[in-house]
């Protein structure tokens, strides 16, 4: 009995964290979109491209490839915070609700899940906020 | 005192109550537009957490979130107080003298208009007064658009009965061309013009905003120093500049926040509701003009009513729920009493 309590208290932590990094692993895509009546950002990034929309209609959308060197780094960021508890992250504000902040989804998209978190554009929830700092960077280059 | 605890919370709720109706306040958490620290999750484990940071954001700020939930629960209670009125419960606030819980009469706001222009003149008269006409118009379900309601919706459109009447225009010249969100166009401290007497006035501010923000404004029962809502110049009343965002509903949407009605979507997943009860449930906001129906949460959108991110041209409707919520602001007690006299 005692070697199966023994036995549990070192798998379940054990388990829990060949999950989270198998997810990182398959990580497919990460895209970061941010809206309100009069603006549109939406970043998407895979293994292979990155993809910017500066319009709802698509008119102003750039591709370009991705570089390993990043695609890597965007992995280095994911494995700083949980994957699992991205859609319970408590935004810091709530600016958005009077129209004072642009809505800014989060979507991590791996081998079979899709996480997701909602903050304001500009303040997203400290745990994510290195990998949403680094996503907001290739709209920059792409001007 | 009230929330120190979310069980507690839910008790002084209770306890508050009449005995004629029960307000259920646990859906609620605090809100306010700036550095504000209210989770909204529906996981009831968060709102609890979201109640500890409170305690510690009552501490820094006594008095602001308070009001708010104070707020709230006088509208939930006014609104089911009303629906109970409305089913002819025997004996129930049919004795004369008692107050209607909201407000019926029709409703009348001086507005001052603040204008932060980048030279003299920039913002005409003629643009100011179409505002003032656009706000008369969907506040006293006079929008040309109406007619092309959807059945569905036809019976829930509200003449909310508010009419707007410019009381003073005070400008500044001010070459800035990015004032933010944070208020600095609030405050002459900071450059910008102070509000005038915000518990009779209805201050909208005209600047320009930048970072692609329209408008924004302040729920009731936040600061009267900033009390208002900002409309960026393009923006406000009827101008070629706006586009498709030119036609002035900017205003109707943003004096929607000041008299407390949330984001038709209620600013979260389908579960998340934005605490009117005729309004359907979504999961987001619709953009653009969106064709009849559109579909989230297993029902046909709103997408026409003026809480929600459409263009100027496809919104056209409060409902009478949204409206009722809009009017507990103005009965004797009420956060906005002072502009009812």
């Amino acid at each position: 009995m005692k070697l199966y309590i023994l036995l549990l208290v070192f798998t379940l932590p054990m388990m829990g964290c060949t999950q989270r990094t198998a997810d990182v692993s398959q990580l497919k895509s990460i895209t970061y979109t941010a809206s309100t009546r009069g603006f549109y950002l939406h970043i998407e990034v895979n293994e292979e491209n990155i993809l910017i929309e500066k319009s709802r209609e698509d008119i102003s959308a750039v591709s370009k490839p991705m570089s390993n060197e990043k695609w890597q780094h965007i992995i280095s960021l994911m494995s700083e915070f949980d994957v699992h508890k991205l859609d319970s992250m408590a935004s810091p504000s709530h600016k958005s609700e009077v129209d004072a902040a642009a809505i800014a989804n989060l979507e991590v998209e791996t081998g079979n899940h899709l996480y997701s978190s909602i903050f304001d554009h500009g303040n997203p929830p400290q745990p994510i906020k290195q990998l949403v700092e680094y996503m907001l960077t290739f709209s920059e280059s792409s001007e | 005192m009230v929330l120190v605890s979310c069980e507690q919370d839910q008790n002084d709720a209770n306890l508050e109550t009449t005995q004629e109706v029960q307000v259920d306040m646990s859906d609620f958490t605090l809100l306010v537009a700036d550095d504000d620290i209210a989770g909204k999750s529906a996981n009831a484990a968060d709102k609890c957490h979201s109640m500890k940071n409170l305690e510690y954001r009552l501490q820094k700020n006594p008095g602001l979130q308070k009001k708010m939930y104070d707020i709230e629960y006088q509208t939930r209670k006014a609104i089911a107080m009303k629906s109970t009125n409305g089913k002819g419960k025997p004996g129930g606030g049919g004795g004369g003298g008692t107050p209607p819980p909201v407000f019926t009469g029709p409703v009348s706001i001086p507005v001052v208009v603040n204008i932060i222009e980048r030279s003299s003149g920039n913002v005409t008269q003629a643009q100011i007064n179409s505002q003032i006409a656009i706000l008369n118009d969907d506040f006293n379900n006079n929008n040309s658009r109406t007619s092309g309601i959807p059945g569905e919706f036809a019976g829930l459109v509200a003449d909310a009965n508010i009419t707007f009447t410019l009381s003073s225009v005070v400008r500044k010249v001010d070459a800035r061309t990015s004032w933010g969100t944070n208020d600095a166009m609030k405050l002459s401290s900071q450059g910008g013009i102070n509000a005038t007497d915000s518990s009779n006035f209805l201050n909208i501010w005209v600047c320009e905003i930048g970072g692609g923000i329209l408008g924004y404004a302040q729920f009731p029962g936040g600061s009267s120093a900033t009390d208002g809502v900002v409309i960026g110049t393009n923006y406000f009343g009827e101008t070629v500049a706006g586009g498709i965002y030119g036609h002035g509903r900017t205003a109707t949407h943003e004096v929607g926040h000041w008299l407390n009605l949330r984001h038709i979507w209620g600013d979260g997943r389908c579960r998340q509701d934005d605490f009117v009860s005729d309004t359907p449930s979504s999961d987001a906001p619709n953009y653009n003009c969106p064709s009849y129906p559109t579909v989230n949460c297993q029902s046909a959108d709103m997408t026409m009513n003026y809480m929600d991110y459409v263009q100027d041209d496809c919104m056209y409707m409060f409902s009478n729920g949204q409206n009722d919520r809009m009017r507990a602001l103005f009965v004797p007690g009420g956060a906005r009493e002072g502009l009812v006299n």
